[in-house]
Order: C-alpha cells, then structure tokens, then sequence
C-alpha cells in the first residue's frame, strides 16, 4: 500500500466517525498543517457524497419502475366479482362477466406477456444533460424545471414543460422529452418523438432512442416493429445490444 | 409477523437483496396509500412520493447500520417515517401563508435551495460514474453506498482476493478523480 492508499484509507476511516484518539488529533494538526492534505479530504467528501448520490438515485428509479407496474392504488382488479343479491341478477350477472373474463384474457394474454417484458426491461435514463442547480438570483428556467421534474421522477410535469418549451428545444431535449413521455405511460407519444428525433440525424443519443423507441414499440405492442428495431441493435452493436439480444430471445 | 422475521428482513436487505426490498414495497403500498391519503388529504402522486421516501429512509438506515434489529413491525416503521414527512411538509407549507403560493413547490424550492452548492458537484460525480461504467461503477457503489464489505464485494464481483479487491477500488477512486477533474475544465 503506498502513501496515498494509505491517506484514502484514514480519509474513510475519518469520514465515518471512526477515528479516535490520538489518531483523531494527528488528523486535524495534520489537516490544518498540510494544504494538499486538505485538499484530498474535500476531494474525497465530493466522490463519496457523488457515489451515494448515484447509489441513491438508481434505487429511487428502481422504486419509480416497480410503482409504474403497478395498478393504480384504489382500483379493483379486472377479474374480482361484485356481490349481488338476487339470484336470476346473480346468476345473468355471473355469466356475463365469465364472458367478459374470458374475453379480456383471451385479448391481454399476448400484450400482458409485453407488459411484463417491458417493466423487465425499461429503465428511465438519467439526467445527463442539464446540471439542475442555479444560482440564487437568477428565476429557474422551463428547461430547468422540466429536467429538474424529470430528476425527481415527477413524469407527467416534465412532459408538460418540455410541451411548453416549443422553440428553445434542442435535439438532446427532445430525446428527454419523448423518454418523460415514456415514463409517464405514453409509449404511442414516446414513439413519435423518438422517431422525429431519429429522423433529425442527431447522433449523441441515437442509440439509446433505438433501444427506447424498441421498448415503445413492445409496450404498445407491437412485437414486429420491437423485434425489427432489437435486430438492427444487435446487428450494429448499438447502444443496450446485449440486452436488445436477450430481449429478443424472450419475444420468441 | 414475529419481530424475528423483522431481523431477516434487515438482514438480507443489508446484504444486498433488492428482491426483498421489492417486496416490502408491494406488501405495504396499498395500505400505506389508503392511510396517508385519507388522513392527509393529499394526492395519489403525493402520497407515491411520501411512500418511496418512507421506503428509502428505511433502506439507507438499514444499509448505514443504524438499523440492525426492530421493536416495531416494518409498517409501523414506514408509516411513522410518512406521517413524519407529512407532518414536515405541512410545516414548510404554512411558512408562506398569506401569500399566494404553491406549497409544494416552495417546499420543493427550499430543498432545493439547500442542495443548490453540493447538487452540481454530486450530478457531475453521477455523470463520471457513468462513463466509466463498470466495473469501477458498480465496485465504488457496492463499497461507499452499499456500504458492503471488501470481503462481500470480493464474492460478489468473483474477484480473486481481498487484495485485488482493495487495489481496483483505489485505482477506480484514482480515475474517478481524474475524470472529476477533465470533466471539471471543460464546463
């Protein structure tokens, strides 16, 4: 271990409380003596403040994506039977909801399948774009206020800033834009901005919208057009191919 | 459910299981939801929010170790930590009283604001974790967020030893650095 494993190792060990002492005391003479030893401490403080940050926001996104798979709080299931009273009611009633049972099977069996794929699958992609701070003085802009409602998972506002932002998009935004659809369960509106994005000629993101606008397609389901766009994924080692090959292994 | 099985749960989610995690989601959510809306009158957005809050309060006090073992049940827990929050964000909501306002997004402002001078730092940190992927990014996250042990982290990345463990993530801590730094200049 050379010195400056050595200064990371009681950097942590003084982060996390856990020098005491005489070692404690070494710490701080030596903190207030020596400026490139400050400076590595506050270095330190801001990678490991980020790394939790990061930790945190995926486990947030991970709960955002199990919420969304989820049905509404509140709402009975499609298949729960509602009681009543009189017997030929009952009986005429019972009859037409086995029917409607069956038929809403036989019609969500496939898409379901796609459903649960997708949720499988679908993971919102992170803020890359816009830093969301701003100085005290100056008011938040609708470009800051939608990435910073697509940070805090807050979907459908985002996808109304973005609305309003008409003329002041860029390419970039349109690729937040059309994934906040995304999020918000609106794959056909998800589908469109993706294409438009794609049509563009825009390359930073080309990638990740192929593998979205797949994912548009699967919720929507659409299987032939999902499985079309997986195979050029994986065919031109595009962003996600892996996953676009494993994906298309579970369509079959 | 007997309070030793509150220690299981702890237990594994400590070591990593997110599938336990998942599913205390799923066993309290629609009571959570029931409760919270009809005593805070709030909306079902609101009370998602409150919910995965109460969630994450719960996951990172059991991966910091503050929370090791239970006297209560995990929802009794959660809903302490809502009413908590609930109660919090009204507080924040009644200081702008008498003006015209939008109470939640003021107290989104306020947080915000509170945030303002690390939060640029820690998107840029997130943004360097990215790219430089894995396996830096997953060995840094398991060890200062995750808070595992070098010997966890060893099994589960399938490393040789401890040693080559403790050596990749001072070299990923190094590059992280770096990154931080070139990333840095060019803004």
């Amino acid at each position: 271990m050379n010195t400056e494993e050595k200064d990371i190792d009681l950097i942590e060990k003084y982060l996390e409380g856990k020098l005491q002492g005489a070692d404690y005391q070494e710490f701080k003479s030596r903190l207030a003596e020596d400026e490139e030893f400050n400076q590595s401490l506050m270095e330190m403080e801001t990678m490991v403040s980020g790394i939790r940050y990061t930790g945190r926001q995926k486990v947030i996104q991970e709960l955002k994506r199990l919420e969304s798979g989820l049905p509404q709080p509140g709402q009975p299931a499609e298949t729960k039977v509602l009681p009543i009273r009189r017997f030929k009611t009952w009986a005429a009633a019972a009859a037409i909801l086995l029917i409607a049972v069956t038929a809403m099977w036989l019609v969500t069996r496939g898409p379901v399948d796609q459903q649960e794929l997708f949720i499988s699958y679908y993971q919102p992609y992170p803020n890359l774009e816009l830093p969301t701070t701003r100085s005290n003085e100056s008011p938040i802009s609708l470009k800051e206020q939608a990435y910073l409602a697509y940070d805090l998972g807050q979907y459908e506002q985002a996808v109304k800033y973005f609305d309003n932002l008409s003329g002041e998009r860029n390419d970039i935004d349109d690729f937040y834009w059309a994934l906040s659809n995304m999020s918000n369960q609106q794959p056909e509106a998800a589908e469109s901005l993706l294409k438009a994005y794609l049509e563009k000629g825009d390359s930073s993101m080309r990638g990740q919208a192929q593998w979205y606008l797949a994912l548009a397609y699967l919720k929507q389901g659409k299987t032939n057009e999902s499985q079309d766009l997986l195979t050029l994924i994986v065919e031109t080692q595009s962003h996600n191919f892996k996953k676009a090959s494993t994906l298309l292994e579970e369509l079959k | 459910m007997s309070l030793s099985e509150e220690k299981q749960i702890i237990d594994r989610i400590r070591a990593g299981d997110t599938q336990m995690l998942s599913k205390i989601y799923e066993e309290h959510r629609e009571e959570f939801f029931f409760w919270l809306t009809k005593y805070f009158n709030c909306s079902s957005e609101e009370a998602k929010d409150v919910y995965q809050n109460a969630i994450m309060v719960f996951y990172e006090n059991i991966i910091k170790g503050k929370l090791t073992d239970m006297t209560s049940t995990v929802k009794t827990y959660l809903f302490a930590v809502g009413k908590y929050k609930m109660m919090e964000q009204k507080k924040q909501s009644y200081r702008f009283s008498g003006e015209e306002q939008i109470p939640h997004l003021q107290a989104e402002e306020t947080t915000l604001e509170d945030l303002q001078e690390e939060e640029k730092d820690l998107k840029l940190v997130e943004r360097c974790l990215h790219l430089l992927g894995d396996p830096c990014r997953t060995l840094l996250e398991l060890y200062y967020y995750q808070r595992l042990s070098m010997a966890e982290i060893t099994t589960s990345m399938d490393y040789k030893n401890v040693n080559t463990t403790k050596n990749l993530k001072y070299k990923c801590i190094q590059r992280l650095k770096k990154m931080f730094d070139e990333e840095m200049k060019k803004k």
